[in-house]
Order: C-alpha cells, then structure tokens, then sequence
C-alpha cells in the first residue's frame, strides 16, 4: 500500500484522514470501523502535533498495508523516544468537578483498534494498529 | 458543526450536526460562552446528528460542564447513538453526565 509524508499539523489532518480513509476503502472492514479509523489517526496526530516537535511542525509518516487479514496504519514521527501504550491510563470515575480536563486522546488511540503495538526503530517512534478484516 | 438552537420553557435545546474534532471543536466552546452569557440555566444538547467525537470534543464538553456547573446551570445530554455513545461510554463520560435517550426525555427529567 502506500505512505503519505507530511508535516506534522493540525492543517495536516484532513490529507492524512483522506490517505487512510481511501486505503482503507480498498479493503472489506466491518460497518462502523471508518469513524473508528478517524478516531484513532486524529488523536495520534493531535498527539504528535502536541509533543513529538514542541510545537514545532516536524515530519510525520502515515503507511497502510495490509497483514495477516488486518487493515494496519503505521505511524512514524521523528521526535524524543514515546510509547503511548506505556501511558497511564486516566481515571474514568471521576465527577465532573474533579476530572481534569484532557488526558484522554492516547487512551482512546490505543483502545479503540483490534491491535496496537510499538517500536522504536532508527531513531523514529513507530506506532502500528490494526483493525481486522471482514471474515 | 452546525448548532440549531431552539428555547422550550427554561431550557434551552442545542442541536449538535457534523462532527466534533480538534478542528472544529473551538464552536463548540464558541457556544458554551453564549449560554453563560444568556445566563441559561438547562442546557440540552442533542448529540443524534453528531456522527463523530474525538477527544478534543471531550475535553470541550467537560470544560464547558464545569462552568455551566459553576454558573448553577444543568447541562444534559440526549440521542446519542454509534461511535459517540461509544466514545462516551469507554471514556467514562456517560458515568459522568446525565443522558437521555430523546429531547422529550431529557425536557421531563
């Protein structure tokens, strides 16, 4: 499949979303997972946007194959070492008086799909999920 | 995002259409203003034409609870279906909040 190279940027999002939806559109995924999909490409670019450069713009990488009956996005930034699935998870029972505010865009990127997994490889955070294909 | 707004009694009815992202997430906190300008004091929000939340739109919603929740005001929310309900549920807020299932539902409560 293909790689879609950008700089990291909420402006970014509406092209990274496209490359992954139109991959995705290729292959035969259950009825729900393109919201699903979006989701998870929003919060881990938001989050690369935010930490990965210090606000400054930087480059992100977006590759989507397919593998062992899995639609799988690879994400890649060049920022410091990073593995959002080592990232405490937030405190969901809190009332609305106590929950802080924010917190929560890695929890949903790495719940929300089938797979998740990362590896830090020649100097890049690579983060890949995966949503498995119809049967 | 579109909002359509309509007053029934005290409450206010806040239609939410589209979707709530980190781009498009900054009206809804647009709008939050305007309700504690109004000084309304229910605020129900229909999520049944929102097609999609992210955590952005979360982080808009909480805050906007907290200071309607500082200003006395009662902020609920109804319709909510697919990934939204989804979202909300894993995230806790569904816990956190009061949902109703319909705009009626949510005026009686």
């Amino acid at each position: 499949m293909s790689v879609l190279r950008v700089t990291a940027d909420l402006s970014s999002l509406p092209a990274v979303r496209e490359h992954v939806q139109a991959n995705a559109g290729r292959t035969e995924l259950p009825d729900g997972t393109g919201h699903k999909l979006d989701l998870v490409i929003e919060e881990l670019l938001v989050n690369v946007v935010n930490h990965a450069y210090q606000g400054d713009g930087g480059p992100l990488e977006v590759e989507c194959v397919v593998r062992d009956k899995a639609f799988c996005c690879l994400i890649r930034d060049w920022g410091p070492p990073f593995n959002p699935l080592e990232a405490a998870a937030p405190d969901v029972g809190q009332p609305i008086e106590d929950r802080p505010v924010g917190g929560m865009g890695i929890f949903l990127a790495t719940t929300t799909p089938d797979t998740c997994s990362y590896v830090r490889r020649d100097n890049a955070n690579e983060l890949t999920f995966c949503f498995s294909l119809r049967p | 995002m579109e909002f359509n707004n309509t007053k029934n009694g005290d409450a206010l009815v806040v239609a939410v259409t589209g979707r709530m992202d980190a781009i498009t997430t900054t009206e809804f906190d647009a709008q939050c203003q305007t309700w504690l300008a109004d000084g309304e004091s229910k605020v129900v929000v229909d999520l049944s034409g929102l097609e999609y939340i992210s955590s952005a739109g979360l982080r808009s919603i909480l805050s906007a609870a907290k200071q309607l929740k500082s200003a006395q005001s009662e902020l609920v929310f109804c319709g909510l279906s697919g990934m939204v309900e989804e979202v909300f549920n894993v995230s806790g807020f569904a816990a956190m909040f009061t949902l109703y299932k319909t705009i009626d539902d949510a005026l009686a409560g």
